[in-house]
């Protein structure tokens, strides 16, 4: 078994080593008349574009992607500066006609996504000539790999029940050598995924024969992501099914965000895409989801007919009405840890790292200022866009519309969502963005502790105070805190996972739904310990 | 807790009361005790002199992967008193089991031991002070159970289980939140 076990490490490394190989290889370059028409389809006006670009990737020579997506960007960048030098010289003339002219000359858009879609065209190699192959050698091995070191548990675990031996003593899972490796590889992916997706093109050729039969379409980076995650989610899922064998909350929790990532998130979106609508997914809500209000987004639901606005009142509904009625009656957890994407990657990609979330009181000070400001800066940007989308402006008090929009995006929803959120997820814990970032979960938070039937049930005065519930909360409440005076737990951030009950020895905690009433217990004196309380408080 | 000494406390282990509380040893060697000694001796030491009055008895442990409870007292056969019976209850697969312990003649509830099913302290601890008897025990077992959501129920077993040995008509009740609540 533990032979099986290596075995199946090595695989997974040779999978991960050759998925992250792969981006190195093939070689990318245009003939001219596959130039001519992407540029005649895009209806660049620039005049100077076409010639930039033939002289950048027209040629005999076998570019690497890096070499492919510096020259495009700089093809696109000499045009563009070509343009603002004379927007600047007309405007120094005063000439405003003229200098009004020069921006439709202007090619706006990021340069490493203009690059991406170049080198979709461009690309020559392995992953695009063999993706079965390649799939096979990447995912394939992966997932073989992960499963054959993940399965063996099964049996080396023993008898089913909470089994955390020796996670402090591994590098992997103690903030190690392994752990640090894990963040850097984390982080890098998530940099390259969001800022440079020219650099992971073939990745996408891989998953061209999906996303094809998908949605008709060819796979951007965000199918790869998409892909990627439901794969990842669902390996991990078996290796939760296999740690709390014994839990049937745990593995019915499992089963429910692995099914509301695999068909919520990916599947209905991508076939709606097919059927020539707007890919959405319907659980998203916002403000986690972030954009539902930008400009585009309402335009392109606007103009999508039926299916569209029905989109476009499902989400208002889904914020305003659904989620805050079942916080009530289910607590956030009914969201966070049973239908959340991201809270379905931290339960089973981010499980063996829920140890490391900081307890400290500090920790709970930082959490409360950066979500509140987090929430606050997601209602201010989304108040902002729909003051301008309805009334044609492009500011409301002195705030652009663009540029809050733009930094929201880059601050929250790239660096601290994804880079930061699962980036960290082997150093600092696996909630740290649902814990520390998340808008949704704010807004929840102020439900679950303020109008709400959960509570997790302290059971009288069972707790010995082991503190295994405060080790593997995930959002860092110091559970033992309230256990061990008797206290129910009552807590904005928590998104019962369930764990603190199960890997409680002596059934202390228990996660209800019940009446308001009773749910904040008085605790003067711990249940078993019969002193007069009117004497007691008669005598203070 | 005050000694005979001036000034000199005991709490804990190293406190031999001169006369046993209850079924309760004369020294307690069991954790919450050493707490509840704390507790008092905490307002004793801040000049509001209480009694030490531990409540009913509880305990709880975890033997590898099965964890067990107990509420009142449950005496092992060998040296029970005459007067108590037990009932117990035994899961096929053997990881879950119950002993409840009641006085032979007037019924009344005297303890159980669980093993791999959680209760509610709260809820054992008001039967026992109220005297309930063992009947009044199974009719409402559902109201006492702890386990995690969507765990398997036992209530239908154990009542069916009980109404066979002693010829009875109980039938299981559901779990009330009220009752729950309702303080003794």
């Amino acid at each position: 078994m533990k032979i099986l076990k290596h075995i199946g490490l090595v695989l997974f490394l040779i999978g991960l080593s050759i998925f992250t190989g792969v981006l190195f290889t093939g070689s990318f370059n245009l003939s001219s008349t596959e130039l001519t028409s992407y540029v005649s389809k895009k209806g660049y006006k620039s005049e100077l574009i076409l010639n930039n670009l033939k002289k950048a990737v027209v040629t005999n020579e076998e570019l690497t992607i890096l070499e492919f997506s510096s020259r495009v960007r700089e093809a696109y960048k000499d045009s563009n500066d070509h343009y603002d030098a004379l927007i600047n010289k007309f405007n120094e003339e005063k000439d405003w006609d003229k200098k009004g002219e020069q921006y439709q000359y202007k090619i706006y858009g990021k340069p490493h996504t203009l690059s991406f879609e170049l080198a979709k065209i461009a690309g020559k190699g392995s992953a695009r000539e063999l993706p079965g192959t390649l799939w096979l050698l990447t995912f394939g091995l992966g997932i073989l790999g992960a499963l054959l070191f993940i399965l063996p548990n099964l049996f080396l675990l023993g008898k089913a029940g909470i089994k955390n031996n020796g996670i402090y003593l591994e590098s992997s899972t103690n903030r190690g050598f392994i752990a640090w490796l894990v963040l850097v590889y984390l982080v890098l992916f998530y940099l390259v995924l969001y800022f440079m997706p020219d650099y992971v093109v073939n990745w996408t050729y891989i998953l061209d024969p999906i996303s094809k039969s998908l949605n008709g379409g060819l796979a951007s980076q965000w199918f790869v992501y998409g892909f990627l995650y439901c794969i990842i989610m669902l390996v991990m899922a078996t290796r939760m099914y296999i740690k709390y064998r014994h839990n049937k909350y745990q593995l019915i929790r499992t089963t429910s965000v692995l099914f509301f990532q695999i068909v919520f998130a990916f599947l209905i979106p991508e076939i709606m895409t097919s059927l020539n609508m707007p890919g959405y997914d319907f659980k998203n809500a916002f403000p986690l989801d972030y954009d539902f209000f930008f400009d585009w987004n309402l335009n392109s639901l606007l103009n999508s007919g039926g299916i569209g606005i029905f989109i476009l009142v499902w989400g208002i509904i889904l914020t305003l009405i659904i989620v805050p009625v079942m916080v009530y009656f289910f607590g956030k957890r009914w969201y966070c840890s049973w239908v959340c994407g991201c809270g379905g990657l931290a339960e089973t990609l981010g499980d063996p790292y829920r140890q490391h979330s900081d307890k400290s009181l500090n920790a709970w000070k930082l959490e409360r200022w950066l979500i509140h400001f987090v929430l606050l800066f997601s209602l201010v940007m989304t108040l902002v866009t729909l003051y301008t989308y309805f009334t044609g402006t492009d500011s409301l008090l002195g705030i652009n519309s663009q540029w809050i929009k733009d930094t929201y995006s880059f601050l929250i929803g790239a660096w601290f969502a994804g880079v930061i959120g699962t980036g960290f997820y082997p150093i600092f814990g696996n909630r740290v963005w649902c814990r520390f970032g998340c808008p949704l979960a704010a807004y929840l938070g102020f439900v679950q502790r303020f109008k709400s039937r959960f509570r997790i049930t302290t059971n009288g005065g069972q707790c010995i105070s082991c503190g295994n519930c405060s080790t593997y909360c995930e959002q860092g409440i110091d559970v033992r805190a309230y256990a061990q005076k008797g206290e129910n737990i009552v807590r904005s951030s928590c998104v019962g996972c369930g764990i603190c009950s199960a890997v409680c020895p002596r059934g202390v905690l228990k996660l209800e739904n019940g009446p308001e009433n009773g749910r904040i217990n008085p605790t003067d004196i711990l249940l078993g310990n019969d002193v007069n309380l009117m004497e007691l408080i008669n005598n203070k | 807790m005050e000694t005979n000494s001036k000034d000199i406390y005991a709490i804990g282990d190293c406190a031999e009361q001169r006369q046993a509380i209850g079924n309760r040893r004369a020294i307690e060697a069991v954790w919450y005790t050493g707490r509840m000694m704390g507790e008092t001796l905490a307002q004793t030491i801040c000049k509001n002199k209480i009694e030490y009055k531990p409540g009913n008895w509880f305990n709880s442990a975890k033997f590898f992967d099965i964890e067990y409870q107990t509420y009142g007292w449950v005496f092992p056969e060998k040296n029970s008193p005459s007067y108590e019976k037990h009932f117990q209850w035994k899961h096929q697969d053997n990881t879950k089991c119950i002993t409840i312990a009641y006085h032979k003649d007037s019924l009344l509830f005297l303890g159980i031991n669980t093993f791999g099913i959680r209760m509610r302290h709260e809820v054992f601890d008001k039967w026992l002070s109220e005297k309930r008897t063992i009947d009044y025990v199974i009719e409402y077992l559902a109201d006492a159970n702890f386990d995690p959501e969507f765990y398997s129920l036992y209530e239908k077993d154990i009542t069916s289980k009980f109404n066979q040995e002693n010829g009875k008509s109980i039938q299981s009740r559901k779990k009330s939140w009220k009752r729950i609540f309702t303080k003794a």
